[in-house]
């Protein structure tokens, strides 16, 4: 019998090359699948809040651990709700900017706004899942996203587990869906009340591949209820970072205020705290992320005759080799823990473990599957 | 009807650095094309033979232990491997390097000449030297051309200052060190992988 270490790998039968599997999993920080509450965090948002809110699983001040979870963010065609140059030499127009960054990001070079359904919107509200929740992409048809207003909670989804074939696009962007409202109940897996508001705007966008999520204001507020906001009393009147700076509702979230004057000074007004506002007091956003995994598979077949000595030095007397179990010199039994994938030139380039030691003898033979993922 | 029996063991895998290296560079650098199998954690005296409940027990120890996870480090993993031998083998190959330890003086240089049995000597060895600078490991008689080289890639630093080289005899030089140190050389038989471990002293530069 050939003494031997290494076993060649009968290419043909022993390998499963590039199976791919895709693989879903809760959204949020410890692969959890709904996020039910949502904290910000000051020092975020006196460095760019007037461009974004970063939410947080847990509070940053207090808590070491906390991750940003997603970024909500408005964006106005015309710089709504940015001081201009003309009110301030240093404004940076964080709506405008805003607007025309996710404009170049998700649409087409010759379309200048955003459309859902068939109407256009000046100013959207989007939603940007963080990049380390997001890994592959965010799961069309198994997100669910509750926002709360003077109109009650209502929750949105998309339409791709509907009639994925006629709703879908895809665009340079990747794939898109409608938002809608529904549920992610009913015998395909959700359920479509509706992808307009009552004046027959659509809700908005989805854009998996990317983790974003564009809504349209002139949609989404009337049918969950923000609060008018005017100037003096609107996001940008406090440091919208705790949810009760308003005196006046301090559950419903405000709309959009495209003034850019509060009291004669100019002041970003940090409209996406009306959303992100809206979010938490809908206390649900339900998400999974999805990967493929492309994984090859390794047969390793252990026959009777091998691999029934080993080198382990607890084995045998390491002077002179006896073994040192006389019940192993006739019947050895030896116990594998480590399997170790090598190339040509015998380096060991994987290895995978056992959950527990596997005995082997000459009257044992062991098939082991290992998978290798990329 | 019964149930069928789920006899396949799935496992995952772990790439080492070395495999990440590879991998790296493209999936035509990465090709997996053997496999050996190891038992590093476990310790056969725990293979207990006097267990009051009978031979069916005997193992029961080892296979009731948790396993560790992968190191990714292939210095560290798959240190002690399986060997086919034939059935009533009573000695398992052991090399032999007629010294337990190397002591090297300052300027100082020996060969290390491991033996096994003639026959299981014919893939030569590889020789793992833990720490590049505390001795130089060169190859004093280099195996024929065209062996593979087992474990590791020749001349290269797997882990830290890890030195590895191939061949049936290495010279071991010291290096100029202010204060002496110690570090430990690994001889592993290329075809039975059988391993051999010994201590590395050298001496500091004496002072004038």
């Amino acid at each position: 019998m050939a003494i031997r270490t290494f076993v060649p790998f009968n290419l043909d039968e022993d390998v499963v090359p590039a199976n791919q599997t895709t693989v879903t999993t809760g959204l949020w920080s410890g692969d959890t699948g709904s996020l039910t509450t949502l904290f910000t965090s000051t020092t975020q948002i006196s460095a760019s809040g007037e461009y974004y809110f970063d939410a947080y699983d847990k509070n940053p001040a207090t808590d070491t651990t906390a991750e940003v979870q997603f970024a909500v963010a408005y964006g106005h065609i015309s710089g709504g709700g940015s001081p201009t140059l003309a009110q301030d030499d240093l404004a940076v127009l964080a709506t405008k900017a805003t607007y025309l960054q996710y404009k170049n990001i998700l649409l087409d070079p010759s379309d200048d706004l955003f459309t859902f359904g068939n109407t256009n919107a000046d100013h959207v509200y989007v939603i940007n899942v963080q990049r380390a929740r997001l890994r592959e992409q965010l799961d069309p048809g198994n997100w669910l996203l509750t926002l709360s207003g003077s109109q009650g909670k209502f929750t949105f989804i998309d339409d791709s587990g509907q009639t994925l074939s006629a709703k879908s696009k895809t665009s340079k962007s990747g794939r898109v869906f409608n938002v809608a409202s529904g549920s992610l109940t009913g015998p395909s897996g959700s359920t479509v009340l509706t992808s307009q508001s009552a004046a027959g705007k659509g809700f908005g966008l989805v854009y998996p591949d990317l983790g974003i999520i564009v809504l349209n204001p002139d949609a989404i507020i009337p049918t969950v209820g923000f609060e008018s906001a005017s100037a003096g009393f609107g996001c940008g009147n406090a440091g919208a970072e705790d949810f009760t700076y308003s005196t006046v509702n301090t559950v419903i979230p405000f709309a959009p205020f495209t003034g850019s004057l509060v009291a004669a000074t100019p002041r970003e007004q940090r409209n996406h705290d009306g959303l992100l506002r809206s979010i938490k007091l809908g206390g649900d956003f339900q998400a999974r992320s999805a990967e493929t995994i492309s994984s090859t598979h390794y047969f390793v077949r252990l026959r009777n005759k091998d691999f029934n000595y080993t080198n382990n030095p607890t084995f045998y007397n390491n002077t002179n080799g006896q073994i040192l179990n006389d019940d192993f010199v006739q019947d050895p039994r030896v116990y594998a823990t480590s399997i170790g994938l090598y190339n040509s030139k015998n380096e060991l380039l994987a290895v995978a473990k056992m959950s527990r030691p596997l005995e082997k003898s000459f009257d044992k033979e062991a098939l082991i599957r290992v998978r290798l993922d990329f | 009807m019964g149930y069928l029996n789920k006899s396949t063991i799935t496992v995952d895998a772990v790439l080492t650095k070395k495999g990440r290296e590879l991998l790296s560079k493209g999936r035509s650098e990465f090709e997996i094309t053997q496999f050996a199998v190891a038992d590093d954690e476990v310790d056969y005296t725990l293979y207990t033979t006097s267990h009051p409940l009978g031979s069916a027990y005997y193992g029961s120890i080892i296979e009731g232990m948790p396993v560790l996870e992968a190191s990714s480090d292939e210095t560290q993993a798959m240190r002690y491997k399986l060997v086919s031998l034939d059935r009533g083998t009573k000695e398992i190959p052991v090399i032999s390097l007629g010294v337990s330890a190397y002591s090297l003086n300052y300027n100082d240089s020996v060969v290390v000449s491991p033996t096994t049995t003639a026959e299981l000597a014919t893939a030569g060895y590889t020789a793992i030297l833990y720490d590049g600078n505390v001795a130089t490991l060169t190859t004093n008689q280099p195996l024929a051309a065209g062996t593979t080289v087992p474990f590791f890639q020749v001349n290269q630093a797997v882990s830290a200052n890890a030195v590895v080289v191939q061949g049936f005899s290495f010279n071991l030089t010291s290096k100029e060190l202010t204060v002496s140190r110690t570090t430990q050389l690994t001889i592993v038989n290329n075809l039975t992988g059988a391993t051999k471990t010994v201590t590395v002293s050298v001496a500091a530069k004496p002072t004038v």
